[in-house]
């Protein structure tokens, strides 16, 4: 078995990272695009700490924690938005959005 | 480590948080008092930037040369700063149409007035995403604060998914960065730059860094949340978004291509331009049908975009000072259209309800029609001279590569096609049926001033444009060719 | 043990992370949410590997923790039941497919050619809470600061989103 090596941790965060696209691309629900979001976030975090082990340099982890921060409180917003949209549309469906046509 | 530094941002960030706190103690009806108080206060801060801030001579970093304060950072300082205080007062004539919470409504404004100030400071991979996400959050709550509207949620669900996925962009890109150049600050970034040109790893993490702001600037591949947005946002919220949030993104842009990546963006001409033509087409050609007054302006929006991309494809001095001219000429004309909008299309925004304007209210519809004749590029507005200076570094870049040829008729036929839709809207103002709402519209004095003083600067940028060219040729120093 | 681990942990993120966006047995965002929990888990554990120890704790209690309950409790709130009658469109399935498989393939491809971190050795870097704590305060000093106000601006947001009656 060949040692693992920064270029298996790259691997693993680029298909989590195509993964989290595809679930952009082809899931119609805000809540699962949202979590797909959350993937390509954490795809980011996984290259960054890997860079960070691999270069010995902390500052990958420091963007990390940036990264998580961040995410959090998008999340806050991004749910309570949602959470206020469905109240008035009662969908989570991205087909259904389309009031605004010309 | 200089705080000093950070005093515009930090008088800005005060200014919020007094503005939330005495929200507390005032009564339901002088809620609007607060945004006369953040206007006023922003003002303040504008003219402590022009006077005595220091002048970004010679450029000052700071924090561990995460922040940078030079020409460059001031000039669009003083863009964000102006466009924060019409924004503002925009927001006081649509209190009627905010059902609650209107001092928080100026807070976040504020707030995002902060994210933007320090994006335009950003030195640093790490800044440019806090900046972003700064921006990008308090948008999210701006864009769907009308919460009764579901257009004004929609708009915001849909900001949020696109906002979230250029997010992740810019994160992966900035990932590959760290990766292999082993710091994110711009000037090490620079420094390595030839070898690290070589990289294709590091060209990737450019191109996503790149795509990411794409997102703000609303170019092509990434524009096609524009028109949705601004017609689903508070109108007033969709004014910061056009002015705003599209100057905040070019500053990052050109940050990142000329201070970060200089020697990448030798190799990326192509690239620009055909960003910059594609933006122009699908602007303009998907503009000529809208009945939608904020949906024209969004892919109108798109198409200012094309064209403030063809400075930044020039890839030469005088193609980054038509960008700042440009976006400086920019943020007026749309102030000025967008209080019009504010005042005009109250319930709807079809190009109907401009019918009869000329008789309701002279001094409105001559403010649209000029709006719209600067937005044309028709001497002697703003407009005009901004695309005239962009075309001219296209063509002197033209005379180098000879491709620079086809993207400055491209960008010719864009502004053509635009006579179209800019001249249908005047056309409604003054030649149309009388609409059904023929009442005289009342205009606040604040509102009335802030018309006269965009109207002036539209003029004296059209007209006696060189204080202003001459601060973008300082201001671009900072950026190397 | 190591490469063992590695490779367990990578089988476990990539098969949940594919579970989150196109489970075949249900349609149920729950379950997603679910299997997006145990991708955030799995993903702790390669930190750990990385010895990132701290990010490993933060990732499985703020992540794991407070955002995937957030998302949970939301989708309660929601009551989906409709959503597992909606079928995803061949057509779009095939083509997203197609995009983001040629993605993964044109990076993995730049990840080969650019020969990132052949001849690097995992170095001593130990993410330890008190490196990661003095770096945050001095180098990162000021994005630090520049959070606490995009925390301040989500909760007002969040505030005034989610209220019933506010005057």
């Amino acid at each position: 078995m060949t040692p693992v090596g920064l270029q298996h941790y790259l691997v693993v965060s680029v298909l989590l990272f195509c993964l989290g696209l595809l679930g952009v691309l082809v899931r119609r629900n805000v809540l699962v695009i949202y979590m797909s979001l959350e993937l390509m976030l954490n795809a980011a975090n996984l290259a960054l700490t890997a860079f960070s082990r691999f270069n010995n340099n902390l500052d990958g982890q420091i963007i990390v924690f940036f990264i998580i921060t961040v995410a959090a409180s998008e999340v806050a917003v991004g749910l309570a938005l949602i959470v206020a949209l469905y109240r008035r549309r009662h969908t989570t469906h991205v087909e259904d959005m389309t009031a605004l046509k010309n | 480590m200089n705080p000093a530094m950070l005093s515009l941002e930090l008088a800005v960030i005060g200014l919020a948080l007094a503005v939330l706190l005495i929200d507390l103690w005032t009564l339901h009806e002088f809620k609007h008092r607060l945004g006369y108080l953040a206007a006023a206060g922003l003002l303040v801060i504008l003219v402590a930037s022009l006077c005595c801030a220091s002048t970004g001579e010679p450029p000052a970093t700071g924090f561990s040369g995460m922040f940078v304060q030079d020409g460059l950072a001031l000039f669009f300082k003083r863009i964000f700063l102006a466009a924060g205080v019409l924004v503002v007062l925009m927001g006081v004539e649509f209190r009627d149409r905010i059902p609650m919470g209107l001092g928080e409504f100026f807070t976040i404004i504020l707030m995002e007035l902060a994210g933007m100030m320090f994006a335009a400071s950003a030195n640093d991979f790490v800044m440019v995403y806090v900046a972003m996400e700064m921006m990008s959050v308090s948008f999210y709550i701006l864009i769907s604060f009308q919460r009764s509207r579901s257009y004004s949620l929609e708009a915001g669900v849909k900001y949020l998914i696109l906002s979230a996925l250029s997010a992740g962009l810019l994160v992966f890109g900035i990932a590959l960065i760290f990766g292999t150049s082993g710091r994110t600050n711009f000037a090490v970034v620079a420094a390595e730059g030839t070898r690290l040109a070589q990289n294709k790893l590091f060209c990737l993490g450019a191109l996503l860094v790149l795509l990411g702001l794409a997102f703000k600037i609303s170019a092509v591949p990434m524009q096609m949340w524009a028109p949705d947005v601004y017609q689903g946002a508070p109108t007033p919220v969709t004014a910061f978004l056009a002015i705003g949030s599209k100057a905040a993104g070019f500053v990052l842009v050109l940050r990142v291509l000329f201070v970060a990546a200089p020697a990448l963006a030798l190799h990326w001409g192509k690239l620009f331009t055909w960003a910059a033509a594609l933006t122009i087409l699908y602007g303009n050609l998907c503009a000529i049908p809208q009945r939608s007054l904020k949906r024209l302006l969004g892919y109108s929006s798109i198409a200012n975009a094309g064209y403030i991309l063809l400075g930044v494809a020039a890839l030469n001095p005088p193609g980054s000072v038509a960008v700042l001219y440009y976006l400086a000429g920019y943020a007026f004309t749309l102030a000025v259209i967008f209080i019009v909008l504010c005042l005009v299309a109250r319930d709807s925004d079809d190009i109907a309800v401009l019918a009869g304007l000329n008789r309701r209210s002279p001094l409105l519809a001559l403010a649209l029609t000029l709006g719209m004749i600067s937005l044309a590029g028709i001497p002697p507005l703003a407009g005009f001279f901004g695309k005239l200076l962009l075309f001219k570094a296209v063509l002197e870049q033209a005379a180098v590569h000879r491709s620079y040829l086809w993207l400055a008729l491209v960008a010719i036929a864009g502004v053509v096609i635009s006579y179209y839709y800019y001249f249908g809207v005047i056309r409604a103002v003054y030649w149309s049926e009388e609409g059904p709402e023929m009442t005289p519209i009342a205009v606040s004095a604040p509102l009335k001033v802030s018309m006269g003083v965009c109207i002036a600067a539209m003029f004296y940028l059209g007209l006696c444009p060189d204080a202003v060219l001459s601060a973008a040729a300082k201001a671009v120093q900072a950026l190397r060719f | 043990m190591q490469a063992c681990l590695f490779y367990l942990f990578a089988a476990l993120t990539l098969l949940c992370g594919v579970l989150v966006i196109a489970n075949p047995f249900t349609r149920n965002p729950v379950t997603s949410a679910m299997f997006l929990v145990l991708t955030i888990v799995s993903l702790a554990g390669l930190f750990v590997l990385l010895h990132a120890f701290f990010l490993a704790a933060v990732q499985i209690l703020v992540y794991a923790g407070a955002v995937m309950v957030l998302f949970l409790f939301v989708i309660m709130l929601l009551d989906l039941k409709e959503e597992e009658r909606r079928k995803i469109k061949a057509g779009a399935g095939v083509l997203g497919l197609a995009a983001a498989g040629g993605i993964a393939l044109l990076m993995i491809a730049v990840i080969r050619q650019s020969n990132a971190g052949v001849g690097l050795k995992p170095a001593s870097a130990e993410g330890s809470t008190l490196d990661l704590g003095k770096r945050l305060f001095t180098d990162y000093a000021l994005p630090f600061e520049l959070i606490s106000l995009v925390l301040l601006v989500a909760m007002i947001g969040t505030v005034l989103l989610s209220k019933k009656d506010l005057k």
